[in-house]
């Protein structure tokens, strides 16, 4: 399973999953029976919401495509870890190795970890 | 957005214009919300910034308020706050508790639209120094005022905001001396003054997009914290009044104030339309949603077409596509626009094209269309907007016709730049 940064204005909430096997789509249905509830509403775009902590992964069914949500009341610092966490789970569910993610996501990792602090340059200060 | 009996929400189809309650309304991100409202104090200054978008906001929900409470008929006081509390937290602007009486009181916000919002985009890097949740200040007094009955005379402090660090948002809620009752502007008040609709290109399929976003937006609405995640940003559905009033009430004030001024407001306002489109239209066509529904767009064309499909569905009007030719031309029409309807029945005949946000809208449109990789990793970070809109711009928007000055139809084009 590789984990990616995925489009979005809010640092660090959405990610892609790529599921390294083939026919995962099919099996993901099942192994998310556990953990996450079926919040579809269009058959175009499967939607689902984890029980704790209420992230979301959205899938297209056309296109394979795998979005997951990191909720955003979870802080800066913690959206990559959380999301690593969840892809791990997901990974296992479906029988896959290791998440891997790429150097981009480190870059921005350092970056979230780095905004995360409570330090603020009173020249920066903001109306 | 489901409301508590799922009626609340209607469109008038023909000119993809929305209503909330009976009051004018439309769907627009924190992006655009924190740009307009920053764009009000830099043209007035923080002070009376603040009393501008405070009186629009308490206009605003005093209509929709009014509306709301003769749909659905609560009858105790405590009854009315809790509809107002709750409706406004499926609109998808937070969790507002108002503790007061017709004497006035309190209230606490959490996960406020503006001030979280504010937090999530800046306050990593900035410290705020003024609260930012004038509409929810603006929307608490009118509460008070509708459920007792009261004239505009409540005032509402935000003392403490997320967006200054506070752990929660505070407002002081007290009796001040009655304001002039602004005229109410109803949706069936506005729509008076649409001009007859009409369709252009690719209309089939720009009509069948926008009506699979109504179905999809009619089944979001506030989680349990009051606030609209969708698309990567967050998402209200908002009062069409209280964007209007607080961008043309700072245009005349300025135009009293300082006249040389007003180009200057009147490009923010444009830019607003780039900051909408960017994030949101943006976020959207890039979002697995659309790619389910739609399919990921591929060609300028079709982001154009996406676009104008979202336009209608967010409630802006019934844009239209007249003429695309891809890195020369894009020129869209409507019979009627959020704002233009609003102008004509505030105020009348406008002295030039004033539609600022559809202007600043097309021409971002176009930019997505042409700068956009669509095929590739996209990111919508601030670092891609100021690319694409404060370095050159390689469009130029001329609103050749506006409603607003009598004309049948409003228009917009944009052409690119050698």
């Amino acid at each position: 399973m590789k984990l990616s940064l995925d489009h979005g204005c809010l640092r660090g909430l959405s990610w892609r999953l790529e599921p390294a096997s083939d026919g995962a789509l099919e099996r993901l249905r099942p192994a998310l029976a556990g953990g996450w509830v079926d919040r579809t509403v269009m058959a175009s775009v499967w939607h689902f919401e984890a029980r704790e902590g209420a992230h979301q992964l959205v899938i297209v069914p056309s296109t394979g495509r795998l979005q997951l949500r990191v909720h955003y009341t979870v802080p800066r610092a913690a959206r990559r870890s959380t999301a690593r966490e969840l892809a791990r789970r997901l990974a296992e569910a479906l029988g896959e190795g290791e998440v891997e993610t790429d150097s981009e996501d480190a870059l921005l990792a350092a970056e979230l970890l780095g905004a995360q602090g409570d330090v603020v340059d009173p020249e920066l200060d903001g109306d | 957005m489901p409301t508590n009996d799922g009626s609340l929400r209607n469109y008038a189809l023909s000119h993809d214009l929305m209503s909330m309650a009976g009051a004018p309304a439309v769907y627009h991100c924190h992006h655009f919300n924190l740009f307009l409202d920053q764009t009000i104090d830099d043209a007035l200054g923080n002070t009376d910034g603040r009393k501008l978008r405070f009186a629009a906001a308490r206009e605003a929900s005093h209509d929709f308020l009014r509306g709301l409470f003769a749909r659905l008929r609560p009858t105790t006081p405590a009854e009315k706050i809790q509809l107002a509390t709750e409706t406004i937290a499926k609109m998808g602007h937070g969790r507002l508790s108002i503790s007061a009486d017709a004497n006035g009181g309190t209230a606490v916000g959490e996960f406020l639209h503006y001030g979280y919002g504010w937090a999530q985009k800046y306050g990593h890097r900035v410290r705020c120094r003024t609260p930012q949740d004038a509409f929810a200040a603006g929307f608490a007094a009118a509460a008070l005022e509708v459920t007792f009955d009261l004239p505009p005379s409540v005032e509402a402090a935000e003392t403490q905001c997320v967006a200054m660090r506070a752990p929660q948002c505070q407002f002081s809620l007290t009796k001040g001396a009655p304001a002039p009752r602004q005229t109410s502007l109803l949706a069936s008040d506005v729509l008076r003054f649409a001009r007859p609709a009409f369709d252009g290109q690719d209309e089939q399929q720009i009509a069948t997009i926008a009506k699979g976003l109504r179905d999809f937006t009619g089944q979001v609405g506030g989680d349990e914290r009051g606030l609209v995640q969708a698309f990567g940003v967050f998402v209200t559905m908002h009062l069409a009044c209280y964007y209007n009033r607080i961008a043309y009430g700072a245009l005349g004030e300025l135009e009293k104030r300082a006249p040389t001024s007003v180009p200057v407001l009147e490009s923010l306002l444009r830019e607003s339309g780039h900051v909408c489109v960017f994030n949101t239209f943006g976020g959207i066509l890039l979002s697995p949603e659309w790619e389910g529904m739609v399919g990921r767009p591929k060609t300028p064309r079709e982001v154009v077409v996406g676009a104008l499909a979202i336009a209608r569905a967010l409630g802006f009007g019934h844009w239209t596509l007249e003429d695309f030719a891809p890195n020369e031309r894009l020129v869209v029409r409507a019979p009627a626009t959020y704002e233009s309807v609003y102008f004509l029945a505030r105020h009348g005949k406008a002295a030039r094209p004033n539609e600022y946000f559809l202007q600043g809208a097309v021409l971002a449109i176009a930019q997505l269309a042409h700068r956009v990789k669509w095929n590739e990793k996209v990111e919508l970070t601030q670092e891609f907007y100021d690319s694409l809109f404060h370095g050159v711009v390689p469009w130029k928007a001329e609103q050749s016709k506006a409603t607003t000055l009598g004309h049948e139809y409003s228009e917009v084009v944009v052409t690119k730049v050698a």
